[in-house]
């Protein structure tokens, strides 16, 4: 699904002494099945930005469009179930958010909430307790009896038994080890790939963004500060910097290597395997 | 080396729990060293830090803190005030309505007079670089400055060590940044013992010892040197390699001769120059 944010600014308590500028002017185009990951400190306005993707923000001023769905400042108010069955979000720490008896129960809330029968619902439930790899024993637990890892699942599960068009995933790795971190984001990409899904990934990580990311938006102060390539944002690392942020860590060595070396190479992808070929090439280069 | 804590045999289940959450553990802690402590989500590491404190007591085995034990009734107050721990989430461990006030809480319940109060309470927060932020509201600070507030709180009662249970795991790069340098200069000028349950392979590696946790039981202790090099041990384990080390092995299989794996990309960097 096609996204596209015009001038968008919000206030969060707006006409009030509390009132507070989080974002100003966002102009961004995400088209139809990109995977964007969006960057930013802290207080960057990347949360306040994802909340308004599925309307539980409404812009101050500017809109969004998503699909056919135009969200803007002053409008009508309109039904927004279409477009949160259609854009599902999955929030920090979603693990948090479970509540029902057991992991199938919790897994059909969404379904059952937008219409679905209790039979597809529960064929839903034990088609998304696959994909994110538990086991089917699993639906019949409470989701409190489970470890992290696999609560983290169940919450995803939740949102994909939804089949939303456009994922949002606001830092869907905080706090796993890191064989769960590489397991989930394999999943999500995995799923944005075979679905055509159109994918908004917050990150903090720069390694993930470079491995899946085919746009990076950088968020600084409330405004767009970046939008472009891997390869074209992480030749800003002055810029990266100045937002707090810093380019992968391939990048930071190889930026090491020419330094030291005296030669100029370049990366066309950011994977270590990509930055050792090169580094490998050049080498044998000198030698012979 | 002298031993700060020693954990002896420890077995802990939770109630109602079949399967025992840390299995015959025995873990030393050198007096003023870093010991990082790593494993996969669900391997024990974050109870073993709440048996250091006695914040739980082990079904079997002894923890010591110096001469203390936790479980010993009359021992606990002052083993609590020796370990300070610092959690994941900065918002549940701010109880005070500014900063001064949230320090304070902690030497309350230590029953430290007003005038010792007010002198220690400037002391920490210098130490941790806040004293800007004595009278700030828990909303006014960021994630990184409400960590650094926790390790005041910590400060003020003189601890010997202080735990950080994946404290760093919520903030992003600057606030990481910022509470790792806090507490490196205190473990560096102070000599205060560090404990640090992280999945941060990289600050693992700047750790004096590391402790590997897998399934409940310590799978590993040594210098991160040779922890590093046991690439079967660390994916069983759930971890990654660090950076330079995975580097290090592409380069291999690259056809580069490299003598070994290096741990930080300076070193890596160096070899190939040599090698070139």
């Amino acid at each position: 699904m096609e996204i596209s944010i015009k001038q968008l600014e919000h206030r969060y308590m707006q006409g009030t002494p509390f009132e507070r500028r989080a974002l100003h002017d966002v102009n961004l185009q995400i088209p139809d099945e990109t995977f964007l990951a969006l960057i930013g400190h802290t207080g960057s306005g990347k949360s306040t930005l994802i909340q308004h993707l599925n309307g539980l923000l409404k812009p101050s001023a500017g809109s969004i469009k998503m699909g056919n769905t135009i969200l803007e400042a002053g409008g009508k108010k309109q039904d927004l179930k279409p477009l949160r069955k259609k854009a599902g979000i999955v929030f920090q720490y979603p693990e948090h958010q479970l509540f029902e008896e057991t992991v199938e129960k919790d897994i059909m809330f969404g379904p059952r909430n937008f219409g679905m029968s209790e039979e597809e619902a529960k064929r839903t439930a034990s088609n998304v307790i696959e994909m994110v790899g538990l086991p089917q024993t699993v639906l019949s637990k409470s989701p409190f009896d489970l470890s992290g890892g696999q609560m983290r699942r169940v919450a995803i599960a939740g949102v994909l038994a939804m089949n939303p068009e456009v994922l949002i995933l606001d830092e869907p790795t905080a706090g796993l080890d890191p064989s769960g971190r590489v397991e989930i984001m394999e999943l999500f990409y995995e799923l944005h790939q075979k679905n055509k899904l159109t994918t908004v990934l917050v990150t903090h990580s720069m390694e993930d963004a470079s491995k899946y990311a085919d746009e990076i938006a950088v968020m600084h102060k409330g405004e767009l500060y970046l939008h472009g390539k891997p390869n074209e944002i992480f030749n800003e690392r002055k810029a990266l910097q100045e937002a707090g942020l810093d380019v992968p860590e391939t990048v930071q060595f190889l930026l090491k290597w020419n330094e030291k070396s005296g030669q100029d190479l370049s990366l066309s992808a950011f994977t270590i395997e990509e930055l050792a070929k090169s580094l490998g090439q050049a080498l044998k280069k000198r030698g012979s | 080396m002298e031993n700060i804590i020693s954990v002896k045999d420890v077995t802990f289940f939770y109630p109602g729990e079949e399967t025992a959450t840390l299995k015959n553990v025995s873990l030393d802690v050198y007096k003023g060293e870093w010991l990082s402590i790593v494993g996969h989500n669900g391997s024990g590491k974050s109870t073993l830090a709440k048996l250091l404190n006695g914040l739980l007591l082990p079904n079997e085995g002894t923890v010591h803190v110096s001469e203390f034990v936790t479980a010993r009734q009359d021992d606990i107050w002052e083993i609590r005030r020796q370990v300070g721990m610092v959690f994941q989430n900065p918002d549940n461990q701010f109880v005070g309505t500014s900063v001064q006030d949230d320090i304070a809480f902690g030497l309350e319940n230590f029953g430290v007079p007003r005038e010792e109060m007010i002198k220690r309470i400037n002391e920490s927060v210098e130490r941790v670089g806040m004293q800007a932020f004595l009278n700030q509201e828990p909303h006014q600070l960021s994630g990184g400055q409400k960590q650094r507030v926790a390790i005041a709180g910590i400060l003020a009662q003189k601890p010997s060590v202080i735990v950080l249970d994946e404290a760093t795991s919520m903030l992003d790069p600057i606030g990481r940044i910022e509470v790792m340098e806090t507490v490196r200069e205190l473990n560096q000028k102070e000599g205060i013992t560090v404990i640090s349950i992280t999945h941060d392979l990289e600050e693992a590696l700047s750790a004096d010892r590391v402790v590997v946790m897998k399934m409940g039981e310590k799978a590993a202790a040594g210098k991160p040197e040779t922890i590093f090099q046991q690439r079967e041990l660390l994916k069983s384990a759930g971890l990654d390699l660090p950076f330079s080390l995975k580097l290090s092995e592409a380069l291999r299989q690259e056809g580069v001769e490299l003598d070994k794996g290096y741990l930080t990309q300076e070193e890596l960097v160096d070899a190939l120059w040599k090698l070139a």
